[in-house]
């Protein structure tokens, strides 16, 4: 591995070095380092590497040399440097044209041209990835159109509709199809170009054979409608916007055929697209439906059409941890967080699917907000103090995913200082006032009645009488009187408490060390040490201390767990 | 579009200024405010969708700000025509979580850990923010991250000088960072279950044994409820750092990656910091501590909490300090994670002190007697004496 990584690096370092002589468009050099390129086809990677790195490093006007580079590579050997440049071809294809002149943006789009519609017919470069630079190429542009229209809307803008020209009379050569009629009238000359893009996008992807545009594209003439329709409906400074909107529109429906490649569109839809086109009011109107121009309230969620809609990540191709492509804008990506969840809680914003599982979820997510704005309104009633955080155990354990039983976290009752100060005497179990205490808590302590009507009627397996059951307003849930639930079973509290207090007592005064077998499983079965009495009288008052009528119904569950785990 | 409306109200003296404004941001922009601990800016969402720290605010309610920095951010704006914007991070940040949610994903149907991140860099360079981000989206995708807070000088879920890990499961409050509120306030259904070991200082350098000791620890229980939780194990981990970059903060970094990462092979990423986060000066940052220590035992403007104040005796209570300089002659290593017993006596006036649940602290063992403090039970303050 190592050793093919230091090849993999020497042919990256004389690659390079080469790379420093083309610093100008010369035949012989760029032949030479194809030759080059092909001989070394095992390292197309560190050569790639080479490449792109030199694009990036060199001043802008040595870039091009270096593109007609990667354009004679891509030509000539093709194969696996085709893939490798593909991966990074949009970055750097923009990175050079973002700072070059316009007369060499001209050769690069000529360039691009040719790699749309290879020197045999066939595209060297995917459309997937032609279709990416196209792209940046018109939001380029529409960067400058919509800044140009900042600036008083002018009309000349900073474009290079040569390209779009350039390219659609190469293509148009190829098809035979008539040259587009092109009305360049004074101010409309942009707006004629932008017309152009269409034609040329529109026909770039006829070619591809994945959407038909032939008949609107050449029978009808886009420009003059666009025209006709911007004339005829909007004041002139909004007209370039409704332009890129037009756009827009056209390459949505393009995306769209797109990413359904398989599904062709049928006749209905080519002859709408042909109303669309001949009808401009109908055009307004649809734009308006798509919410493409105003008169709609921007709620993006509610938009039907959105061009890309990606409403799930396994959608998108992977994403390397890269810092190009960690970089890189996606189209369509945010609507994973949108989109994807149109269920909205107008309290707080947090969204939901919407499916069975988001509507539930959604469901039990206002209801939470009830309870909680309600409590906020009686805190007043009494006062709250922070509650204790939970043990690494417990915290491990905890599950609180399912909203119905956040009602409350709090797992240890802090209206008074017995917690605390069982706490404290935990270390020093002493006499019997505290065993006093401990009775005197545990008659008062309460438990969710169960709604399960097996265990409805079942009575306390200690005493074989059944529980007393009421309501709590606090919790709004029935609640048995003077119980403990461990392990799922109810427990008199007072039953529970006496039973393990026998249990130790047994135990004290036997010292065995086998435990008494015992109806209680929440009880400590096997005393490892002398600890075990102390550890023992831990478990009774960590419990029973700390349950009191006010702890609300999650906790005890939570609490019969801890006690099962504390023991 | 979308449409925020900020009111201020400025308390100078008795005076009340009362400033109402509205604003309009274009897709992709942030609007970034200041607010002085003295002043409360309330903003509300008049139309369109933001979010802040990647939670989504709501179209309607207020949001009450104080003393804090903020940065709202809006994906959509005026119509769908996009524009690439590079003055925010955002599309970077929201390409990482796409990134992580993909590795999510894969790690489900192979049913492996989820993503662990890891974000380091100097302070001031909006890590917390960028963890609150990514938290928050993948909250949004429904996952359930757990979030591990390694920074010890802004405490952003519990309490300064502390290490805590929390699962995030439920929307994090905008206007109280990130999770004052969501400590659980008892009967307020905040369902955020923080595990704290107190730490006692504002820099992982003063005592890097015990930090990194403790580290060690909160890896450990975090790496066994997530073999324990499905949710938790395939959302994956983020951890926020302390802004260390010297020798020892690289010790740290190091000894976290060691901890929290079994597998082999790490991504290092360099996220562009965004052009919003402003440099806090100590003060502000004192601020911000005494802000949150306040918040822990009186809760939140929203939401108020009493102080349970209880008498004890001071031999029912055993106060331990940690690594206490000790007389020459000692080895420091050892006492630098060494429970050392401490008289009761005025020093301990008006501090701040954890409770443990441990049973018995003054076990020999050294190693026993750290399981057992270290975890916290509530921190109270001194009020006995």
């Amino acid at each position: 591995m190592a050793s093919t990584d230091m090849d993999l690096e020497n042919v990256r370092q004389d690659y390079r070095a080469s790379l420093q002589e083309l610093t100008f468009n010369s035949k012989p050099i760029i032949n030479n380092l194809t030759i080059l390129a092909q001989e070394n086809i095992n390292a197309a990677r560190a050569i790639v590497q080479a490449i792109e790195d030199q694009i990036r490093t060199v001043s802008p006007t040595q870039k091009l040399p270096v593109l007609y580079l990667l354009d004679s590579i891509s030509k000539n050997v093709g194969g696996t440097y085709i893939q490798l440049f593909a991966r990074n071809l949009c970055h750097t294809f923009m990175e050079i044209y973002n700072v070059v002149d316009q007369p060499t943006k001209q050769k690069l789009e000529r360039v691009l041209a040719t790699w749309i519609i290879g020197p045999n017919g066939a595209p060297v470069y995917s459309a997937e990835v032609t279709g990416q630079i196209e792209r940046a190429l018109m939001k380029q542009q529409m960067r400058y159109q919509s800044r140009g229209s900042i600036d008083g809307g002018r009309s000349h803008i900073h474009i290079n509709p040569n390209f779009l020209s350039g390219a659609i009379g190469q293509i148009n050569q190829m098809n035979q199809i008539p040259p587009v009629q092109q009305n360049t009238t004074n101010q409309w000359v942009d707006n004629s170009r932008y017309s152009n893009g269409i034609t040329t996008y529109s026909d770039t992807h006829n070619r591809q054979g994945y959407y038909n545009t032939q008949q609107y594209s050449s029978k009808t003439p886009v420009p003059q409608l666009l025209q006709q329709q911007s004339q005829v409906f909007v004041p002139p400074s909004d007209q370039q916007r409704l332009l890129q909107e037009c756009r827009q529109l056209i390459l949505q429906r393009q995306q769209l055929a797109l990413q359904n490649p398989v599904v062709p569109l049928g006749n209905n839809n080519t002859s709408s697209h042909n109303n669309l086109l001949t009808d401009p009011n109908l055009l307004v109107k649809n734009l308006m439906e798509f919410g493409l121009i105003g008169g709609f309230t921007p709620t993006p969620p509610q938009l039907n059409g959105t061009p890309i809609k990606i409403l799930h990540v396994n959608d998108l191709p992977k994403i390397q941890f890269t810092s190009n492509e960690i970089q890189r804008k996606r189209e369509g990506a945010i609507s994973i967080l949108y989109d994807a969840f149109p269920l909205q809680c107008k309290q707080c914003g947090f969204r939901y699917a919407r499916d069975e599982g988001g509507k539930a979820k959604m469901d039990s997510h206002l209801d939470w907000h009830f309870r909680q704005n309600r409590r906020m309104k009686e805190r007043a009633k009494k006062t709250q103090s922070r509650c204790w955080f939970v043990g690494e155990e417990d915290w491990i354990h905890s599950r609180e995913a399912d909203t119905k039983n956040t009602q409350s976290p709090a797992f240890f009752d802090f209206d008074n200082t017995n917690s605390v100060k069982n706490m404290k005497n935990q270390k020093n179990p002493t006499g019997s006032s505290q065993t006093n205490k401990k009775d005197e808590v545990s008659s008062e302590s309460t438990v969710i009645a169960p709604s399960d009507p097996e265990k409805v009627d079942k009575p306390c397996p200690i005493c074989k009488e059944k529980f007393e059951s009421f309501w709590n307003d606090t919790d709004e849930e029935w609640l048995y009187r003077n119980a403990v639930k461990v392990e799922g079973i109810f427990y008199h509290a007072t039953c529970h408490a006496d039973a393990l207090k026998n249990q130790q007592h047994v135990k004290r005064s036997t010292q065995t060390k086998g435990s008494p077998k015992s109806p209680l499983k929440g009880s400590p079965k096997s005393p490892k040490s002398k600890n075990a009495q102390i550890k023992s009288s831990t478990t009774e008052n960590g419990v029973l201390g700390k349950r009191k009528a006010e702890t609300p119904p999650n906790d005890r569950i939570e609490m019969s767990k801890r006690q099962a785990l504390v023991s | 579009m979308i449409t925020l409306s900020k009111n201020q109200m400025k308390t100078t003296g008795s005076k009340v200024e009362d400033v109402s404004k509205e604003w309009i941001l274009e897709p992709e922009h942030e609007y970034r405010f200041e607010v002085d601990f003295s002043t409360i800016v309330k903003l509300k969402l008049i139309s369109g969708t933001a979010e802040i720290y990647g939670t989504e605010i709501g179209i309607g309610p207020e949001y009450e700000f104080s003393g804090r920095k903020i940065a709202l951010f809006t994906w959509h704006g005026t119509c769908s025509v996009e524009y690439v914007a590079n003055e925010t991070p955002m599309t970077s940040y929201l390409n990482m979580h796409l990134a992580l949610e993909q590795f999510r994903e894969e790690t489900k149907v192979r049913d492996e850990v989820g993503p662990k991140v890891l974000i380091v860099g100097p302070e001031d360079v909006g890590k917390t923010s960028l963890s609150k981000i990514l938290l928050s989206y993948a909250l949004r995708q429904g996952r359930q991250p757990i979030f591990v807070d390694l920074d010890v000088n802004e405490g952003s879920v519990t309490m300064p000088g502390t290490l805590t890990a929390t699962p995030i499961n439920q929307i994090i409050d905008v206007e109280e960072g990130f999770g004052s509120s969501t400590t659980t306030l008892p009967f307020l259904g905040s369902s955020m279950i923080p595990i704290t070991y107190y730490y006692g200082y504002s820099d992982p350098g003063e005592n890097v044994k015990l930090y990194k000791m403790l580290t060690a620890k909160l890896a450990n229980t975090v790496k066994l409820r997530i073999a324990n939780d499905k949710d938790a194990k395939t959302s994956g981990i983020v951890i926020d750092t302390s802004g260390l970059i010297d020798n020892i903060g690289y010790e740290i970094i190091q000894h976290c990656v060691d901890c929290f990462e079994e597998r082999p092979g790490i991504n290092v990423l360099k996220l562009a910091k965004s052009g919003g986060v402003v440099d806090r000066d100590k003060t502000f940052r004192r601020q911000t501590q005494m802000r949150k220590i306040r918040e822990y035992f009186y809760g939140l403007p929203k939401f108020e909490l009493s102080p349970c104040s209880t008498l004890i005796s001071l031999n029912e209570v055993f106060i331990y300090r940690v690594g206490v300089a000790l007389p020459i002659g000692i080895d420091r290593k050892v006492s630098e994670t060494q429970l050392v017993k401490v008289e009761p006596d005025d020093s301990i006036r008006h501090s701040i002190l954890a409770l443990t649940s441990a049973n018995s602290p003054d076990e020999q063992n050294d190693h026993i007697s750290t399981l057992s403090w270290s975890f916290t039970k509530a921190i109270f303050d001194n009020g006995f004496i």
